[in-house]
């Protein structure tokens, strides 16, 4: 799956992909929920909170 | 893998990538609302240049100059529209036009603005006060609370307002 078709699914721009991939940019939980459910795994396979 | 507060791990993301060789996972191009930041800087440094020179009288004699700034001036203002009816023209109906990180950069700039604003609109307050008490000792200084002043004030601080708000827009789009 490219950066563009899951931005499609998920209803934002590639860019906020890239930025969320490149650790840039923390997405709502709204949003997170949503890249979780199109790669069907849990919300926390995909995001967790790093405490330095 | 990248090591920062939230983490998009993309063990699926990167495999999936890989089956489709041709995409790069890193490439950053503007976004819509990033590159209509840039053009409505691009009108305000114009028109902000253009009531300095001609309404506040900055342009001063030197016509040869003062050409030449007018010139790039309208050049950026032509580059700006252009850009704006080139985007209107090109992009498809069905593409995103904003979204949560649009608003979450445009949030900021308003919060910039804003603060701008209220600083601005403070001190021009503070300012009528004193030159009206400054006033009463001489003359000179009452002009400077005159509505024409002020007037000129708040126009300037409006222009100023918006290329913060579209700087930091860019200064944030440019980071995130």
């Amino acid at each position: 799956m490219t950066q563009s078709e899951l931005a499609e699914r998920v209803g934002v721009t590639r860019q906020t992909i890239s930025s969320i991939e490149a650790g840039k940019y923390s997405p709502s939980l709204e949003l997170a929920f949503k890249i979780a459910i199109v790669f069907e795994v849990p919300i926390g396979e995909i995001f967790w909170h790093e405490v330095e | 893998m990248h090591k920062n507060k939230v983490q998009f791990i993309c063990n699926i993301f990167f495999t999936s990538c890989k089956e489709y060789p041709t995409h790069n996972s890193n490439q950053m191009t503007m976004t819509r609302q990033e590159i209509l930041s840039w053009s409505s800087l691009g009108y305000s440094i114009v028109a902000l240049s253009f009531y300095a020179m001609y309404i506040l009288g900055w342009a001063g004699s030197e016509s040869e100059l003062t050409s030449d700034i007018t010139s790039i001036l309208f050049n950026i203002f032509w580059i700006s529209l252009a850009i704006e009816l080139v985007i209107g023209l090109t992009e498809r109906k069905t593409k995103v036009q904003k979204d949560e990180r649009d608003e979450k950069i445009e949030a900021r700039g308003h919060r910039n603005a804003y603060y701008l604003l209220m600083v601005s609109i403070m001190v021009i307050l503070f300012q009528i006060f004193f030159s009206n008490l400054i006033g009463e000792v001489g003359t000179k200084y009452l002009m400077l609370g005159s509505p024409q002043i002020i007037f000129h004030a708040l126009f300037v601080v409006l222009f100023l307002s918006s290329m913060v708000k579209r700087a930091t827009m860019i200064y944030y789009y440019r980071g995130l």
